[in-house]
């Protein structure tokens, strides 16, 4: 009761009623945006625990579909899954990095092309560091390509 | 409760709608009650389309 005074002495006899009916409207919305955000907290929560999740062949397959995606956000984890500890999703990586063709990929794919050990991943690497026309994509390519076979063996 | 992205773009929708439904009630309804300006009302009606717009952009984002 005292809250209706004092909302009547603020907004007068005709205006507190169309506050009090959009506040309430702000409360309902408060309480329907907290449930939504619970729920996708505890769906996080959810795929954080599954049992999958250790799975490379999961996350070879999550990479991959991150490069059909185009999405820009997915950069950033694809280059980390360049130093994956499974080959099988280090050259996941590789690909879906040279389909979405953003430049901040070009130094990772070089690094691998150089530095890898596995033939898969190089070649991967090699594959998607030819999409870009970029002048540091091509020496890394050229340097690949004047190597000489005892050691172009390997990739 | 969970929410698609389908529906939390027409919650969006309609709480920009609802923003401009409180704007034009409190802010600009006064103009035509004949009541004279009251500023409590005016910074209310503010207040509630600035809250309503930036709940819209957290549901958009």
């Amino acid at each position: 009761m005292d809250i209706l005074a004092w909302l009547e002495s603020v907004f007068g006899t005709r205006g507190a009623p169309i506050v009090v009916f959009f506040a309430s409207i702000l409360l309902f919305n408060l309480v329907l945006l907290g449930m939504d955000e619970w729920g996708r907290w505890q769906d996080r929560q959810r795929a954080k625990q599954h049992p999958m999740n250790g799975d490379p062949k999961l996350r070879a397959i999550a990479a991959r579909a991150l490069g059909e995606i185009g999405e820009a956000r997915a950069i950033e984890p694809l280059i980390t899954a360049l130093h994956d500890e499974s080959a099988q999703v280090c050259q996941a990586a590789a690909e879906s990095l040279g389909r979405l063709g953003d430049k901040r990929a070009i130094e990772p794919l070089r690094e691998i092309l150089s530095q890898n050990q596995d033939p898969k991943v190089r070649i991967a690497a090699a594959e998607a560091l030819g999409r870009f026309h970029d002048a540091r994509a091509a020496e890394s390519l050229i340097v690949i390509l004047a190597t000489p076979p005892t050691v172009k063996a390997n990739v | 409760m969970r929410l698609n992205e389908e529906q939390r773009k027409l919650w969006a929708d309609k709480l920009m709608d609802l923003a401009n439904i409180a704007t034009a009630a409190l802010v600009f309804g006064q103009f035509l009650s004949g009541t004279g300006f009251q500023y409590p009302l005016f910074m209310a009606g503010v207040a509630i389309y600035v809250v309503l717009w930036i709940w819209a952009m957290v549901l958009r984002r």
